[in-house]
Parts: structure tokens; C-alpha cells; sequence
């Protein structure tokens, strides 16, 4: 790796002072903007885990999101008072096992038929969230109310302000970020690279190519998660009940997987979705109101 | 359960959309076998297709000419696309390809949202058609037996060219090896455009004559595609035969399953779907990838 300069740790240090600072020199609405850019930038990075190193072309990324923050808005709603941390690392955790879970079928296969395989095991649980309406109250979306962060020494964060969950939510994604760039650094990030180059060659060098597969396909979950739960909290569309905004099954749809904009349109607007009409045949899934690109390396 | 007469209505419908949904696959599954490109932007095509009936409708209020320009203006749009967007991305493999087809069936729905609106439109069912059928003691209408029937026919066409003459041989080895045909001197890549164009063509045809009975909305290729994927993956890539056979199991299975478990119906297919992915890649008459 290149030597950071010194005018680089400092143009770095500048950078994330004004992260930090974001709440306090722009208006409640620009932080909300600014909350949804930090989650869908972590989904950016996370595919780009996936696709971008791995190569591995998924239809399904976004499903895993929608899990992750189905998990984080039931576990709040089941036991209120569980700290929202706890209920943070669950919603990753669970979102990571059903990354595993779907990745274990999905590797096996390349190409064209992997990208459908998840599309099938995304639309499967899009199915679910959007008709198993006693739990995930379906295309109505979740409303959770967050409870307040107790932080020892420091007192209780209100995450229901806008600025204290941008904070928060700022520190998870910065870590998260962290961590992906050093699993590309790690022995089996590199192998992940080599997979997506020849996975012939690697698998003659020795490497397990469906473990490693597998790795991969598992790994980037945990992101979306994290942004899955902050997203719900964070956008409430009305500004003082904090945290109401619902989590809408059209989030773990699969054009999310590709261009992250869909799901922001129902987590905003979820009272009156456009997909709510009544009569219609199957559940419309709402377009995307801007194009967000999918990244690739 | 249910009395006779409603099992018999609903395995209609199931016909008609099954029908339905082989006009948009058939174009998909063959410029899969062509090419190995998943072309998502396929629904799109069937979405404009649409949409441009309901313009055509409403210049001319004649809707049997929206039959003749649809078509012709999204198979130009598709063969456009063959030529200048998706040949020059085809070196860098099929992922990228299907990035490609999956940005533009995004640009194709934005556009569409910019020029018609986020509306549903509506188009009027053409006099001609309209009313219902005796039907096994209930009504039918008119209009879903003339989807059936277009759709067909148009079957019916395709099979006709492709067996018998001498551009469906070229078409058919083609799928079965483009490189090999190309090597016997056919020029593969004029004929990739000209299927390109004829399978969004014909998907934009499906949206034609959809647009009366499902309306046009924004949410229709959405809709659709995702049916269409299921069928081209249970009826094996590149396979028209599989396609058809997969589209009517489709249709029965989503009419069938709205009637018996209704909370489960959109769950089914998908579950069929990775079933077949999981134990059988290739599908039902697929060659081995």
C-alpha cells in the first residue's frame, strides 16, 4: 500500500470532522438526505464487495437488506426495551445467516443462472415480507418506535432526532467501511479476486472456490443490514414522532439490488405508497425515483 | 370446493396469460440462445409497447393500428440497442451485458415516467371486443379470448418460420452454436440485430394487446419481467418449446394458486424457480451450460 502523507492525513481528518459536523451546519431535512446517502453508500460499497471483487453478479443483495431491517424493526417491536445496539448486532447477524443461507445454493452456479437463482430467493422473501402481513404488516410497512440509546458516562441519545442518529449511524458505516477495506487486504479477500479472474486456475492453486464463494457471498450482508436498520428509524417523513417511518417490503425487492433509489421511495413516503393501489393483481413494486448506478471496480 | 364451471374459468385465464407471457419470453429465451445475453430491458420494450397503444389510441382512436406502430417503433428501439449498445459490451462478458440491459430497462421506465406521467392510463377495450361470451353457465369476455387468439397465432407464425424456412434454420443453429454458423459464412451479427428486433417486436405486440385488460402502468414491466425470467429458467434457456410449456405452467400456477392460496400464490413460482435452478440448471429442455 501507498504511504498516506501527512497532507493526506490531514485532508482526511478535515473530511471526517466535517462529517461529524454535517447535522450542526445544514438543516433537519439535508441531514435526512445526508442519513439515506450514508446507507445507500454503505449498499454501494457492500455490492461492490460482492460484485466488484468477488464478481459475482447478485439479483438478491437487496434482499438481505430487507431482512436486516425486518430483523432490527420485530426486534424492537417484540421487546421495546431491548438496547438498540443488541437489536443492531441481531439484525446483522440475521441478515448475514440468510446471506449464508442463500449463498450456499447460489455459488454453485455462475454467471447468468447465479444472478436469477438470487433473484428467485429475493423475490421468495419479497414475497413473504409483502404477504405475511401478521408479522411484517405487508405493503403498510413497519412503524417502530426506537428506543433511546443509553450510552454509559455519556447519558441517553435520543435516536429519534435526526443529528443523534446521523451520528450514530455515521460511526456504524465508517466502521463498517473499515472493516470491508481490510477484508480486501486479508489472504482471503485477495482469493476472492482470484476467483473472479479464473476461478480454474485458482481452484488448481489450491483454493476452494465454493468455500471462498461462499465467504464472500456471506460477508457483504452484514452492511446492508446495518444501513437496513438505520434506514427505518432515520427517514421519518413527519418531523417531530421520532423514528416512525415504516419499513416497506418494496425495500428488499430486487431492483434494489442494482439501483439502490427504490427503496427510499417507500421508506419516505410509505403512507400513501404508490404501490398500495387496491385491486391490483400482483404487488406493483414502486420504480426508482432517481437512478442510482450499481458499483463496479 | 369450488363448483366446476369456476375451475374451468380460472384454467382459461391461466391460458390467456400463460399465452400472454409466452409472446414476451419467446423473444427473451431466443436472443438468449442467440446471444447469452438475459436482455431485462425486455420488459421494458413490453411496457413501452404499451404505452405507445395508448398514444396511438389517443391520436387516432384506432386501436388495431397501435398493432402495426408499437411494434414497429420498439423493434427499431431494440435492434438500435443491439447494434450500437450491446455489441460493444459484449467483450467484456455476459455480466456487463446484463448491467447494461438492466440500466437501460431502468432509463426506458424513467423516460417512460417523464413523457406519460406516473399515471395509470387506461385504453378502452375496441368496440369490436367488447362484451362477454356464455361461457359454462357464467360470462366470459370477448377480450381475453382475443388475446388468447393473437397470441396464438402469433405462436403458430413463429413455429411455422422457424421450422420451415430457411431463415428459421439459420435462426435455430444459430442458438444451437453461433460460432460454428457464423463460420459457414451467415452473417450472425445482422441476424442478431434482426432477432433482437423481432423479439422486442413481439414483446412490445404482448403489450399491445395487454394494455386493455392490465392498463398501463409503470409497474408492468416489473411485473412481468420477473414472471418471464421464471419461465425462461423452468423452460430452459434458449428453448421456445420449453418457453411455451413453462408460460402455460406459469399461468395456471398463478391462477390456480390465487384461487386455492391466495396468500401463498406469489410465493410458488419462485420457489419452483430456485427448485429447478438448485436440482436442474438448465431447466426443463435446456442443453447443459
Amino acid at each position: 500500500m501507498a504511504r498516506v502523507r501527512p497532507a493526506g492525513w490531514l485532508l482526511g481528518a478535515g473530511a471526517l470532522v466535517l462529517l461529524y459536523a454535517l447535522p450542526w451546519l445544514v438543516d433537519t431535512v439535508r441531514t435526512r438526505m445526508a442519513v439515506e446517502i450514508l446507507y445507500f453508500g454503505l449498499f454501494a460499497v457492500s455490492f461492490n464487495l460482492l460484485f466488484g471483487y468477488g464478481g459475482l453478479l447478485s439479483f438478491g443483495h437487496a434482499a438481505t437488506f430487507g431482512v436486516g431491517g425486518y430483523t432490527l424493526g420485530l426486534l424492537l417491536k417484540a421487546w421495546p426495551a431491548m438496547p438498540f445496539l443488541v437489536a443492531l448486532a441481531g439484525a446483522a447477524l440475521a441478515g448475514a445467516l440468510a446471506g449464508f443461507v442463500i449463498g450456499l445454493f447460489c455459488v454453485r452456479l455462475r454467471g447468468t443462472y447465479f444472478a436469477l437463482l438470487t433473484l428467485a430467493f429475493s423475490q421468495f422473501l419479497f414475497a413473504v415480507a409483502f404477504k405475511w402481513r401478521a408479522v411484517t404488516r405487508g405493503d403498510d410497512g413497519l412503524i417502530v418506535r426506537t428506543s433511546d440509546m443509553v450510552v454509559p458516562g455519556v447519558g441517553t441519545l435520543a435516536l429519534g432526532e435526526p443529528a443523534t442518529f446521523y451520528v450514530l449511524e455515521l460511526t456504524v458505516v465508517l466502521l463498517c467501511l473499515a472493516a470491508a477495506w481490510r477484508f480486501t487486504r486479508t489472504p482471503l479477500g485477495a482469493a476472492v479476486v482470484l476467483m473472479r479472474e479464473n476461478d480454474e486456475r485458482a481452484a488448481f492453486l489450491g483454493y476452494n472456490a465454493f468455500l471462498t464463494k461462499l465467504i464472500v457471498s456471506r460477508w457483504p450482508p452484514p452492511w446492508p443490514r446495518w444501513r437496513g436498520r438505520s434506514s427505518r428509524p432515520s427517514s421519518g417523513s413527519s418531523p417531530r414522532p421520532p423514528s416512525t417511518s415504516p419499513w416497506a417490503p418494496s425495500s428488499s425487492s430486487w431492483p434494489c439490488s442494482g439501483a439502490p433509489a427504490p427503496s427510499s421511495v417507500p421508506s419516505s413516503a410509505a403512507p400513501s405508497t404508490p404501490s398500495s393501489r387496491t385491486g391490483s393483481r400482483r404487488p406493483r413494486r414502486t420504480g426508482s425515483s432517481s437512478s442510482g448506478s450499481a458499483s463496479c471496480s | 370446493m369450488f363448483p366446476f364451471p369456476v375451475y374451468a374459468t380460472q384454467a382459461l385465464h391461466g391460458l390467456v396469460y400463460g399465452m400472454l407471457l409466452f409472446l414476451v419470453s419467446s423473444g427473451l429465451t431466443l436472443v438468449f440462445g442467440m446471444m447469452g445475453i438475459l436482455n431485462i430491458a425486455h420488459a421494458a420494450f413490453y411496457m413501452l409497447g404499451a404505452y405507445l397503444a395508448y398514444t396511438t389510441v389517443g391520436w387516432t382512436s384506432a386501436f388495431w393500428l397501435s398493432l402495426l406502430t408499437a411494434p414497429v417503433a420498439v423493434g427499431i428501439l431494440g435492434g438500435l440497442c443491439e447494434r450500437f449498445l450491446l455489441r460493444r459490451t459484449h467483450a467484456f462478458g455476459h455480466a456487463y451485458e446484463l448491467l447494461l440491459t438492466f440500466g437501460l430497462f431502468f432509463m426506458i421506465q424513467e423516460a417512460t415516467r417523464w413523457v406519460w406521467g406516473s399515471y395509470t392510463l387506461q385504453v378502452a377495450v375496441p368496440a369490436a371486443l367488447q362484451g362477454s361470451v356464455p361461457f359454462l353457465g357464467s360470462q366470459y369476455p370477448v377480450y381475453r379470448l382475443f388475446i388468447l387468439g393473437v397470441s396464438t397465432v402469433i405462436c403458430l407464425a413463429m413455429a411455422a418460420v422457424l421450422l420451415l424456412t430457411r431463415t428459421g434454420i439459420v435462426i435455430r443453429s444459430a442458438v444451437s452454436d453461433a460460432q460454428m454458423v457464423s463460420a459457414l459464412g451467415v452473417n450472425t451479427a445482422l441476424l442478431s440485430t434482426g432477432v433482437f428486433a423481432v423479439g422486442s417486436a413481439l414483446a412490445a405486440v404482448a403489450g399491445v394487446i395487454a394494455v386493455p385488460f392490465v392498463q398501463a402502468d409503470l409497474a408492468m414491466g416489473t411485473t412481468i419481467l420477473v414472471d418471464t425470467f421464471v419461465v425462461i429458467v423452468i423452460g430452459g434457456f434458449g428453448s421456445l418449446l420449453g418457453a411455451l410449456l413453462a408460460s402455460l405452467m406459469i399461468g395456471e400456477l398463478q391462477s390456480f394458486g390465487i384461487l386455492w392460496f391466495p396468500e401463498f400464490a406469489l410465493v410458488f413460482e419462485f420457489v419452483l424457480m430456485a427448485a429447478v435452478l438448485i436440482i436442474r440448471p438448465q431447466g426443463l429442455f435446456g442443453e447443459k451450460g
